[in-house]
């Protein structure tokens, strides 16, 4: 049997909050229209979700 | 009129090659045939009858100049609209790239299959830019399932999967980054082969996630599978024998989301070898998905910032949200990934060829695009390939086989290799195909052609 991955909490976080989002995205030069916000901000809660699984935090 | 392009591609170029049929009548016989009966499939973006007569015209005059026409001399195929075919601009199913400058030279791959005397009929339709199991478009249309029209192809590579399993053309091109050959094959009941990573060539090939991109055929044999395997790889390959395969099955999440006909044909196929459960399924396929979400938005980043209206909005938001991501997290997932190949490749060590679903599950509605996962519903278009996308995440060689039942809707299994093992895949798929397990079997739309007097 192999040895499992430790789990490894905290580390990078993907950013949630509206401040956080527009500080990224004005790091990488992409600016966000409106219309995108809600869809954008969906997909960095499934985001968040994958890496805290990936991190093994959700119990895996 | 002989509907020549509904056989295999190994015997289209049989017939063609012996001289009883040009390659001529057998496109003439295809492009009618799409002509009457493509349109509701909504997988046709580009039909390209003329460099398509020119080639099959091609063909014939090699063979009345008594030259070796090639090994596919004559069959008609199609190509994922993310190809580069010379003179067409490539626009990976998205309108942001309808206007690009037109490709000045044909993909590697497709340029490799002219040369074996293939002959280009059409473009077919994809997720926009790959990002997708379901071959839903906002600019081009939702492709339909030939075995229920009501029903999803699956993706991104369903137009590709949607025009073989109808019986258009016998072979097609997609490609697989997570799943998007294998995902369309098992639902649309065909032979998809997700290589060895890079072992087929990228060349002129529009890019999704780099790490995971591969080019992938689909066909309705192993023998034609088998055959374009060794035209693309552009050299001669080695047959091997299914009688000394050391074979076992996955078992963990792979048995918990699957369907009972699946888990059978596992157990019957396997014998008496056993059931693995690859650690951590899970968290693989989240850091696969988190390097394709990075991969991807970065790739578009730049056109993001200028056109970001122009992309189909579910693609859009999920590409701006991958070009978010901290590439501090992704070189977690990727680190990740370097430890996880070694653990399994280990684990796997003793096993030439693991068993898998290919989906877990038939084709959803359309109107219903959910699948049922871990005791929920999921999304079909992020999560039809959760059973794919952990074995690209090992860089694994992974053939889909379709089961044989014929009168219900299709399903496939991967067949998954150690990496450059694909001839261990094959010689299991023949020997599956010999015992009657697998095969290909005609959807009703094709049936219903027959009735109407199309065929003879």
């Amino acid at each position: 049997m192999t040895t499992p991955t430790p789990p490894r909490p905290g580390g990078a976080a993907v950013p949630r909050s509206r401040v956080a989002i527009d500080a990224v995205a004005a790091a990488v030069g992409l600016p966000i229209p409106e219309a995108c916000r809600p869809g954008v901000e969906a997909n960095l809660e499934l985001l968040a979700s994958h890496v805290r699984r990936m991190r093994g935090e959700d119990g895996e | 009129m002989t509907l020549w392009h509904r056989m295999t591609a190994c015997d289209i170029a049989r017939v063609v090659r012996a001289r009883d049929v040009t390659a001529r009548a057998v496109l003439e016989g295809c492009l009618a045939d799409i002509e009457a009966r493509a349109a509701p499939l909504v997988a046709v973006t580009q039909l390209l009858a003329e460099r398509a007569r020119a080639e099959a015209d091609a063909v014939d005059a090699r063979i009345a100049g008594g030259e070796d026409p090639g090994p596919l001399a004559g069959v008609p195929y199609g190509v994922k609209d993310l190809f580069d075919v010379a003179g067409l601009p490539t626009t990976a199913g998205s309108r942001v790239y309808a206007d690009a400058p037109p490709s000045p030279r044909d993909a590697k791959a497709v340029a490799r299959l002219k040369a074996a005397g293939a002959v280009l009929v059409a473009t077919l339709n994809m997720d926009e830019f790959a990002y997708g199991f379901a071959t839903i478009n906002a600019a081009y249309g939702t492709t339909r399932n030939p075995h229920d029209l009501a029903r999803l192809a699956g993706g991104s590579s369903g137009g590709s999967a949607a025009v073989v399993a109808a019986g258009l053309m016998p072979l097609a091109l997609g490609s697989d980054t997570n799943g998007s050959v294998r995902v369309p094959a098992s639902l649309t009941g065909l032979y998809g082969l997700k290589p060895t990573h890079t072992a087929l060539p990228l060349d002129g090939v529009f890019p999704f996630a780099q790490s995971f991109d591969d080019v992938g055929p689909f066909t309705t044999s192993v023998e034609d599978m088998e055959r374009v395997w060794a035209v693309l790889r552009g050299e001669p390959t080695m047959p091997h024998t299914a009688a000394e395969l050391r074979i076992a099955g996955l078992g963990g999440r792979f048995r918990m989301n699957a369907d009972p006909d699946q888990l059978a044909a596992m157990d019957a196929i396997a014998d008496e070898g056993p059931l693995l459960e690859i650690p951590e399924i899970g968290r693989a396929r989240s850091a696969a998905f988190l390097i394709t979400a990075h991969e991807g938005g970065t790739l578009h980043r730049a056109a993001l910032a200028k056109q970001a209206l122009e992309y189909d909005p579910q693609v859009r938001d999920r590409l701006i949200a991958g070009a978010l991501l901290p590439e501090a997290i992704v070189d977690e997932a990727r680190a990740f990934r370097a430890d996880y190949i070694a653990r399994v490749t280990a684990m796997l060590a003793d096993y030439d060829v693991v068993l898998a679903p290919a989906t877990p599950g038939t084709a959803p509605r359309i109107e219903e695009p959910r699948i049922k996962i871990d005791g929920g519903m999921r999304p079909a278009r992020a999560d039809l390939g959760i059973h794919t996308q952990a074995i690209t995440f090992l860089g694994f060689p992974s053939l889909a086989v379709p089961m044989k039942r014929p009168g219900t809707l299709p399903l496939g299994l991967q067949l998954i290799g150690k990496p450059g093992e694909e001839n261990r895949l094959f010689a299991l798929a023949r020997e599956l195909e010999m015992r009657g397990f697998t095969g290909v079997s005609a959807p009703a739309f094709v049936a219903e052609t027959r009735k109407e007097g199309i065929a003879q």
